[in-house]
């Protein structure tokens, strides 16, 4: 039987990463959440390097990304993963603030998986949340085994 | 034929070699297409397999599940341990009713039921529609009779068309295997969860499905919804026959990886399950058109890589062959030659060269050993002979008689091989007698064993040439000539007095040796004679004694003598000599000097004359000579069109001018005597410079110097003298050179003028002069170098070394090529390094200059000194690359600032909202807390009035700074976005505006009038946004109450299209009107909606489209705003 799908939240806005997980489990999701302060905490997690917390290997994870992130951007690390031969099978999901459509292009060139535009509108941001953690809930995540040197 | 097969045989083996490679390729391509398709194959195969298993797993647990729950529910579970001893199953029911309801709806239940062991439905939870329910009554029976939970599998309710699984629980009396009382219904909506369960794909794909079915009789059912047949669940039925149906395969039990056909007749790739313990199959399967969609990009992408190979090979091939082939050709060409050279000799040759011959343009003979020639047309058109005419002519015959000897002698040293050819100018006659001169070439022809031919002579006319030369060479010699001849006329003159002293001495020769004749001459004219004038006159003694003097005398000097005889008779003279002419006998006239006295007696009276006579007739001939020579010589000097002249050496006379001085100096030739030749003199120094040169080397030849006029003018002359010693005299003469000089000194002055221009414009001028190689550059030239012209000589290579960087020479020389190839003007930008190693640009223009034969001749060009104009181009360059990055630098910041502004908006938003939620769960938990009704109200206050109120101005202050921050991003986007510039037919867009903004129109009741729209150049999308923010923004500012007016004009004029959107509103005041473009400014925030952008966005537009927008409004009566945009 396989492990349960480990959520990593990169979010440099404490509001927003509480806002997502709220609004996940309110929609019935019990996964585990790591969360990520910046880009380069979610790269030495996922690459295994640092001090910090590292993944573990045979374990499923996907990961909520912001773009505008200190030290390194989300696009940055979406750009590494995709570029890594075992991290590339990792689902990446944009959660930002810019619905910039050149941003949004870019994401899904470098592949992304899905792209939310953080809606002002709490409503609508609860409506966004709620289906992307339906979509958890059903979707399947590959494992992610060795790999993610550089 | 042996060279055919020769080349077969050769081309066998690249041809072998080329099948063999071209079937590598083929065989190459194809493996590699087939290793790409296994691996996308095994890809797709890992993929699904992974899918369907999981798929599997997730159904098996799932029933897995539902039977563990039953089972719960029967044994031990709620309904059975509930049961009091005797207690009737309905009651029981009913008594654990809500508990039951708790299970419901924690398990997911559709509905809960329990029947009697006869199944008719005893109770229900749920399912309020189901009225009456349904229950499969056979499988109830059986579980009463089996005691053992069963599944009714996937069915179609007949009482509500829905799909349902049901699993029936005995509920026993006591304990499990005890009587049955009836028995539970858990009924099951399959497409709360299973299906979508089922359905969701965990990877993107476009054509990717799970299917769940099982098998009934002798068809496959499909249970859940398909992706491509709607309603199908339960209803779609397919053979289990079907071969190609991956369903039926599974079925039949074939379980794994299949290919196949699917339900909609689509080639697909599967993989199938059999769900443990259940009568289910599972299909996980994609389009093979999907999954081999980047497989057929390989394919193409190898198919282009193999074609190239085999083009290549192909090219390849047919170049060998070319190559072969015309080695084949050129040898069998060679062999033809020699068998045609062995079969026709030389004849063939000889009439290449005829045709050689015969076409130049330059004159060609062949000319025999013995001096025959033989002609081609431009020979016989140089010297003006028909062709037939010069046939079998010899040389000699044609060239000047002075030249054959010559000519004879280049050709015997060709002969003789003392020289190879030989090259000498010599002059034919032509056929009218005038002389060409021609530039010839000769060389022998022999034959193989060195035996000599004939002479190949090439002759090119030069006579124009030389005429030109000569006449150079004779304007050149004008003055020496003139010179010459003076001192010619000077020598003959004296060679005439050398005569005259000769014949002077010749005659006093014969006066010595002969004794002087005598008369003795009486008062009556007898005469007395001696012998010496009896030889003198040719007379014998006796002749003359009978006759008188006057019969010996010239008849024309009878006077004379009688005068002089009478002068002594009368005493006046004692003696007389006088010269007169005698008769001789032969009649011929003798000349006399005669001297006589009168004899006397002693008284005085006279007695006779002696006389004594000298022969002067030899001197007298002299002395004509003489005359004649001086006449001859005067008709020279005077009518000479030079100055002559004779003075003094010293200065202080002049002895003789000719007209030609007195004209130029406008005196007459007595006032020209008159004064000494100092006078004349403009500049003294310029005499003693003469002297000078006189005393060092005997003569002076064109010296230059000033001579003062009759009207005080000077003049100046070039002055050939020499000088006399022994006779004191200098002679020389003149030339006027006042004209050609001035001439000179406007054609310097010009120059000068010139020179100057061009330093002003910084513009210098070069010639190159192709024949000599000479390079002429004007001063500026050299000024733009900074190099000095007394020590730097230009070559025609010089200009570009300046330019120490080979690119720029490439491109240069390029630009120069084509402009002789195309014979325009051409030109280039250079930069150059100056002497100090700054750098200058210059501008090159040049252009060749042609001959009448189209031959170039020189090339001539100029430099413009540019570096001005770069450094100031530079700088423009520089700041307006400063201006864009700031302007980037701006959109960044502003693109920044909003992203990064609204992300806290949704925490603002979003806990203020998050309170409300808590406020709510307050409220509740107060609700049941014991708390006085006042402060329940309190809180129910807070909750559901207050909170709501102070979120709604959170969240409207949001939403408001959120419009701003978005507006803020817009506007940075359109300074970003590409611009689709094309020919805009206003009148077409501006009624799509009016149609897009009818309902506003309508809704303010404004009348909208359009004029007819000249078209114009844009981008279609921003000028739409244009229009409908003007015409938006007319509506918006209309008078509420007054009829509104909207117009909408437009003209063209200079290529501009001007738009005028006119409105009947409120109007800006004067102060507003250069505002009202800012960013977020509004006229009046309160009385109309919008983020205030929509002039701004305007105007950005208009402005990046290269046209202008303006205002003009009057308060209360309207706004007019303008438009332009660059026309068609």
């Amino acid at each position: 039987m396989k492990k349960e799908v480990v959520i990593l939240i990169a979010e440099d806005d404490d509001g927003h990463a509480t806002l997502i997980e709220k609004n996940l489990r309110r929609a019935g999701l019990l996964n585990e959440i790591v969360r990520f302060r910046d880009g380069q905490e979610s790269l030495d997690f996922l690459f295994e390097k640092g001090n910090g917390n590292k993944r573990e290997r045979g374990t499923s994870y996907l990961l909520l990304l912001d773009i505008r992130m200190p030290k390194v951007d989300g696009v940055e690390v979406l750009r590494k993963i995709k570029a890594d031969k075992e991290l590339k099978k990792l689902p990446v999901i944009m959660i930002t603030t810019t619905d910039d459509p050149r941003e949004v292009e870019l994401c899904f060139e470098l592949g992304c998986s899905n792209y939310i535009a953080k809606p002002i509108e709490y409503e609508k941001f609860m409506e966004a949340i709620r289906q992307l953690g339906l979509f958890l809930l059903v979707v399947e995540v590959p494992v992610i085994d060795g790999g993610g040197k550089k | 034929m042996e060279t055919n097969r020769n080349r077969h045989r050769f081309l066998l083996l690249p041809a072998a070699l080329f099948l063999v490679l071209l079937a590598g390729i083929v065989a190459g391509a194809w493996y590699y297409y087939q290793l790409q398709e296994t691996h996308f194959k095994a890809k797709v195969q890992d993929e699904l397999s992974a899918i369907a298993n999981l798929k599997m797993d997730q159904i098996a647990a799932w029933r897995n599940e539902r039977l563990a729950d039953a089972e719960l529910l029967s044994k031990g579970g709620l309904l059975t341990s509930e049961m009091a001893p005797n207690e009737k199953i309905r009651d029981r029911f009913r008594r654990i009713g809500p508990l039951l309801a708790i299970y419901k709806k924690d398990f997911g239940y559709y509905s809960l039921m329990v029947t009697d062991i006869a199944g008719r439905v005893i109770e229900k939870i749920g399912d309020a529609s189901h009225a009456p329910p349904y229950v499969d009554t056979a499988a109830i029976l059986k579980v009463v009779s089996e005691k053992k939970t069963k599944i009714v599998d996937f069915y179609r309710c007949p009482a509500c068309g829905r799909i349902h699984l049901d699993v029936l629980v005995p509920v026993f009396a006591g304990d499990t295997g005890s009587a049955v009382v009836g028995v539970a219904v858990l009924r099951r909506d399959p497409e709360q969860f299973l299906f979508p369960l089922i359905q969701t794909w965990p990877v993107p794909s476009r054509t990717s499905e799970t299917l769940l079915f099982r098998q009934e009789g002798d068809s496959i059912a499909y249970l859940n919804e398909l992706l491509y047949r709607k309603g199908a669940a339960l209803k779609l039925r397919l053979p289990l026959k079907s071969k190609d149906l991956p369903a039926a395969q599974v079925a039949r039990g074939k379980e794994g990886f299949l290919e196949g056909t699917d339900y909609r007749g689509v080639k697909v790739f599967a993989v199938g399950r059999h769900i443990p313990d259940s009568p289910w199959y599972i299909i996980s399967k994609v389009d093979k058109e999907e999954v081999l969609a980047p497989l057929r990009a390989v394919g193409r992408t190898v198919l282009i890589v193999a074609g190239l190979f085999v083009a290549i090979l192909c090219s390849l091939l047919v170049m060998l062959w070319l190559a072969y082939d015309r080695t084949m050709l050129l040898a069998r060409h060679k062999e033809e030659i020699a068998r045609e050279q062995a079969e026709e000799g030389l004849r063939e040759s000889e009439e290449k060269f005829r045709n050689v011959f015969d076409n130049s343009s330059v004159g060609k003979s062949i000319t025999s050993l013995e001096g025959q020639v033989n002609v081609n047309s431009a020979f016989c058109e140089m010297l003006g002979y028909t062709n037939e005419e010069l046939a079998q002519q010899n040389w000699r015959n044609l060239s000047h008689p002075d030249d054959i000897a010559l000519t004879q002698r280049n050709l015997d040293q060709v002969r003789s091989g003392e020289k190879k050819s030989a090259r000498f100018i010599t002059r034919y006659l032509k056929k009218d007698g005038s002389i060409v001169w021609a530039d010839v070439g000769a060389t022998l022809q022999k034959d193989k064993d060195g035996k000599p031919l004939y002479f190949i002579t090439s002759a090119i006319d030069i006579t124009e040439r030389k005429r030109a030369e000569d006449a150079m060479q004779q304007a050149i010699g004008n003055v020496e000539a003139s010179r010459r001849t003076l001192l010619s006329v000077v020598e003959d003159q004296k060679r005439t007095q050398d005569e005259l002293r000769q014949s002077e001495e010749k005659f006093r020769n014969v006066f010595d040796n002969s004794s002087i004749a005598k008369s003795i001459t009486a008062l009556n004219g007898s005469m007395n004679v001696n012998q010496a004038f009896c030889d003198m006159l040719g007379y014998t003694k006796e002749e003359l004694a009978r006759r008188n003097w006057q019969a010996v005398s010239h008849p024309d000097d009878c006077e004379l003598t009688q005068k002089n005889l009478d002068q002594l008779q009368s005493g006046e003279k004692k003696s007389s000599r006088f010269i007169k002419r005698y008769i001789k006998k032969d009649g011929s006239i003798v000349w006399a000097d005669v001297g006589t006295t009168l004899q006397r007696d002693k008284n005085g009276s006279p007695l006779y004359f002696i006389t004594s006579v000298i022969d002067i007739t030899e001197r007298k001939r002299a002395e004509g000579a003489l005359q004649q020579s001086e006449a001859k010589y005067r008709n020279l000097f005077d009518n000479a069109q030079i100055g002559m002249f004779r003075t003094k050496m010293d200065g202080s006379a002049i002895l003789e001018v000719n007209q030609n001085l007195l004209d130029v100096f406008g005196f007459t030739r007595e006032e020209m005597l008159a004064s000494p030749s100092t006078m004349r003199w403009a500049h003294p120094e310029e005499r003693e410079e003469m002297a000078r040169r006189l005393r060092a080397d005997g003569v002076v030849t064109n010296l230059e110097v000033g001579f003062l006029t009759k009207a005080g003018e000077t003049r100046n002359f070039l002055i050939s003298v020499k000088p006399y010693i022994e006779q004191g005299i200098l002679e020389g003469s003149g030339m006027d050179v006042t004209d050609r000089k001035k001439a000179e000194e406007a054609l310097q002055e010009s120059e000068k003028r010139l020179s100057e221009a061009q330093k002003m414009a910084q513009l210098g001028n070069w010639n190159w002069d192709i024949k000599t190689g000479n390079v002429e550059w004007s001063d500026e030239v050299y000024h733009i170098f900074q190099l000095d012209p007394k020590k730097f000589t230009p070559q025609i290579d010089s200009i570009l070394e300046f330019s120490p960087w080979p690119e720029d020479h490439e491109r240069d020389k390029e630009l120069i090529r084509k402009a002789m190839e195309s014979r325009e003007k051409g030109n280039y930008e250079q930069r150059f390094l100056r002497p100090d190693k700054s750098i200058g640009y210059y501008q090159s223009t040049f252009q060749g200059k042609y001959d009448n034969e189209g031959n170039l001749v020189s090339i001539v060009g100029t430099i413009l000194d540019i570096t001005d104009r770069k450094r100031a181009e530079d700088k423009i360059n520089l700041l307006n690359n400063e201006l864009l990055q700031k302007n980037t630098e701006l959109e960044q910041l502003i693109y920044v600032a909003s992203h990064d502004l609204r992300s806290p908006l949704v925490n603002v938003q979003g806990f203020s909202k998050e309170m409300g939620l808590l406020a709510n769960e307050l409220v509740a938990i107060t609700s049941q807390a014991g708390l006085p009704d006042r402060q329940k109200t309190r809180v129910s206050d807070i909750a559901t009035k207050e909170f709501p109120e102070a979120q709604s101005y959170v969240s409207a202050s949001v939403l408001k700074m959120d419009g701003l921050l978005k507006g803020l991003l817009k506007l940075s986007r359109l300074g970003r976005a590409a611009l689709a510039l094309q020919e805009i037919d206003m009148d077409e867009m501006v009624s799509g505006v009016l149609k897009t903004l009818e309902f506003q129109v309508q809704k303010c009741g404004a009348r909208v009038e359009t004029g007819s729209l000249p078209v114009c150049t844009g981008d279609p999308v921003q000028v739409n946004q244009v229009f409908t923010n003007l015409v938006d923004n007319a509506i918006k500012y209309l008078v509420p109450g007054r009829p509104g007016f909207i117009r909408i004009t437009g003209k063209s004029e200079n290529g501009i299209s001007e738009y005028c959107v006119e409105d009947n509103g409120i109007g800006i005041a004067p102060e507003h009107q250069s505002r009202v473009f800012e960013i977020f400014h509004r006229l009046n925030p309160l009385a109309s909606e919008g983020e205030g952008l929509g002039l701004t966005i305007a105007k950005k537009i208009v402005s990046r489209l290269g046209g202008s927008v303006r205002v003009e409004s009057e308060i209360d009566k309207g706004s007019r705003f303008f438009v332009t945009l660059p026309g068609a």
